[in-house]
């Protein structure tokens, strides 16, 4: 597509975006969005941001230019059989290749950026998949969910309308289509949930009582698809004076659809996660999270944040 | 290191996140009006009264909020007489004349609140200015985004859109412009302003090559630009067959250079034969003015739906009185979708207002702009009727 090479440097991004690609040894490969502040001042810290299912890497700039702004290096990735630029058709996707995908990015950090250990905000779908990382990799040091899932079937079961997960193989429909558009195979998704244990409702609250890192957990009031009690349950807040839930009042699961609440949300989860840089800067783990989080050093405006998502529109392949 | 609270966004302010049980915060920045812009369920599938019902709270709120923010609003509301803002039927909100906006700084939110000031497109005479906050511009999107469900339930990976005006590094701070280039933030767009030949024969290959690659193309611009482009298409044998895979939506005024009106079913039929399209339906239209916030958008029978957070009036040009549904008078809006400025405006635009239910289908209020108002006197009254001493 011609494209006015000459323009598109001109415009004043919010942040400093480069792409970089990881290659896996069966020739695959996950796309990496590194985010940085175009202050000179020491980092606060880094961290990665999961998409949602089916969530584009743009779809998170808004939340990549808060972090950038308040002095964080922000990493995003596309997994592998999504819907974005890494290998593979988003048909194909099942819970363990998003673990898969997550744990070779944050090998990559380690191994190519020397990003040791960092906090992981993690939405929708990808929260599941964060929860079970966070309980097993120590070098993880937060993490912070937005309308994360910890019911996958139950969740699965109000997207669909159906417990596809109740089914006999034979007997799943060979594709399901989420959100009226996207075709999704079911067995292998199912299969894999079946034999990999991402399907009882327990397993979260399990792998998250091994867990000692900080947790902030956003949920909307009105989402449909996660519930409230879904994710008190698997928190426990009453034993983990170092977790938090933020309850966002009249959003339902896209937190994006109220600018309003979108915003409110954005300035709380910068607070949180300049909180949560704090409270694990020293050997300080499980340690009670202060009763409200710092207010924004920054904050983009429209301009920045429309200028940032039009450039990384134009970035992405379609 | 400070926290200093962001102050550049008030609206948010408002929003408190309070602390409820142990470990739990409740985050609570609901707001009435982007409850409606940005509900699930589109505006226009709401009952006729339904739509009266919430505009009438929502612009009372805006009416309030105006009076508290802007001096020289709350001025010019005192001295008109009108009654206390509970009790002032909306026909009687005091209105400002959009000439205002060509030499008063009219201003609801602090000046660090405001992104930029845009200007009207004209390029004789004083252009209107008009500030606008985050706010003010995200439910300006909101309106769009709104009411693009009156055109297609589109997928935002399957469609292209052609701009046929400057790309979103060049359009400074003329509105008109400004909202057209911000559709990138949407859809995968291209800007190409059609100014020669080879720009021309440019846009007609791109048309191509995204009807191509695209399962639906849109263009956007004025009318004029889109005509030009079917001529030049015409005249260089270029003829498309997009069937149902493209709209063509139109924005800003309908005269050409030299004042050629261009008559509208003339315009579709061009325009429709030149794509190949399978309906004229498929050309839209949409309305804006700098000085207005929300932008209203044609249905399928070509009438332009107003959302429920605009009061639209037509109104006698000496009286200022509203005229009936259906007659001619000068077009007022009270629009309660801006915080940054009183959004309360009569326009030099002669227009008619239609309630009830269109031929799309859909309940609601819809308006025809059918001319400028041309009388001086008619004019002159415009603005003393107008007339605000905004000192800012
Ligand atoms: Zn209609």
């Amino acid at each position: 597509m011609p494209r006015d090479e000459k323009s598109e440097s001109e415009i004043p991004a919010a942040v400093t975006t480069e792409e970089s690609v990881l290659r896996l040894d069966d020739g695959r490969q996950i796309v990496i969005w590194h985010s940085r502040p175009q202050s000179e001042a020491p980092l606060r810290g880094t961290v990665l941001l999961a998409p949602g299912f089916c969530g584009r890497m743009y779809s998170l700039a808004a939340t990549a230019a808060y972090l950038c702004a308040n002095g964080f290096a922000v990493y995003r990735y596309d997994p592998l059989d999504h819907r974005g630029p890494s290998s593979g058709e988003l048909a194909d996707f099942t819970m363990s290749t998003g673990r898969f995908s997550m744990d070779q990015v944050l090998d990559w950090l380690a191994r190519e950026r020397g990003v040791e250990s960092l906090g992981v905000i993690a939405t929708s779908l990808s929260a599941r998949i964060a929860y079970r990382v966070a309980s097993e990799r120590a070098k993880i040091r937060y993490l912070v969910t937005a309308v994360g899932v910890t019911d996958l079937r139950a969740t699965l079961t109000r997207v669909f309308g159906v417990d596809h997960m109740a089914s006999p193989p034979a007997e799943l429909p060979p594709t399901v289509v989420f959100e009226d558009r996207h075709h999704i195979r079911t067995l292998g998704f199912a299969t894999d949930a079946h034999e990999r244990g991402w399907n009882p409702a327990a397993t979260t609250r399990v792998e998250l009582d091994r867990a000692t890192l900080p947790i902030v957990a956003f949920i909307a009031r009105d989402d449909d698809w996660v519930l409230e009690r879904e994710v008190e349950e698997a928190l426990d807040l009453a034993n983990h004076p170092e977790r938090r839930m933020c309850k966002l009042e009249g959003s339902g699961h896209n937190l994006a659809k109220n600018p309003r609440i979108a915003q409110a949300m954005l300035r709380e989860l910068t607070g949180a996660v300049m909180a949560l840089e704090n409270c694990t800067s020293g050997e300080v783990q499980r340690a009670a999270l202060p009763p409200s989080f710092p207010a924004l050093e920054r904050e983009p405006t429209f301009e920045m944040l429309t200028t940032q998502v039009i450039a990384e529109r134009r970035r992405s392949t379609r | 290191m400070t926290h200093a609270a962001p102050t550049s966004h008030p609206v948010g302010e408002e929003s408190g996140a309070a602390a409820a049980d142990a470990g739990v915060r409740i985050i609570d920045a609901r707001t009435a009006i982007d409850g409606l812009i940005f509900a699930e369920d589109p505006w226009y599938e709401l009952p006729l009264d339904r739509q009266r019902e919430l505009g009438e709270a929502l612009i009372r709120q805006a009416l309030r909020e105006h009076l508290a923010r802007c001096p020289a609003y709350r001025d010019y509301y005192e001295r008109s007489g009108a009654a206390e803002p509970e009790a002032v039927a909306l026909a009687d909100i005091p209105l400002v004349s959009t000439r205002v906006f060509k030499f008063a700084d009219l201003r609801s939110v602090e000046p660090e609140a405001v992104e930029r000031w845009y200007r009207s497109s004209g390029t004789s005479g004083q252009p209107s200015r008009v500030p606008r906050d985050r706010a003010s511009l995200e439910r300006m999107v909101g309106s769009v985004h709104g009411s693009v469900g009156l055109l297609a339930d589109w997928d935002e990976d399957e469609v292209a859109v052609i701009n046929l005006g400057p790309g979103r590094e060049r359009v400074e701070d003329v509105w008109f412009q400004y909202v057209m280039s911000l559709i990138e933030a949407l859809y995968w767009s291209e800007s190409r302003v059609p100014r020669d030949e080879a720009a021309l024969d440019e846009i007609s290959s791109l048309a191509q090559a995204l009807l191509a690659d695209y399962e639906h193309l849109i263009v956007v611009g004025p009318p004029f630009h889109v005509l030009d482009l079917c001529e030049h298409m015409e005249r260089r044998g270029v003829q498309l067959q997009a069937g149902e895979r493209a709209t063509i939506l139109t924005a800003g005024g309908w005269k050409r250079f030299g004042g050629r009106a261009i008559p509208k079913p003339q315009f579709r039929a061009a325009v429709a034969r030149r794509f190949g399209l399978a309906s004229e339906a498929q050309v839209r239209d949409v309305f804006n003015q700098v000085e207005l916030n929300t932008v209203l958008f044609e249905c399928e029978a070509h009438e332009k739906h107003v959302p429920p957070w605009v009061h639209v009036a037509a109104r006698d040009p000496e009286t200022l009185q509203p005229v009936g549904f259906g007659e001619e008078g000068m077009m007022s809006y009270l629009d309660a979708s801006c915080s940054a400025y009183p959004c309360f405006i009569v326009t030099e635009d002669v227009g008619i207002v239609r309630q009830g239910r269109c031929a799309c289908g859909r309940e609601g209020t819809r308006v025809e702009i059918l001319r400028r108002l041309e009388s001086r006197a008619a004019k002159g009254c415009a603005l003393k009727m107008g007339q605000i001493h905004a000192k800012g």
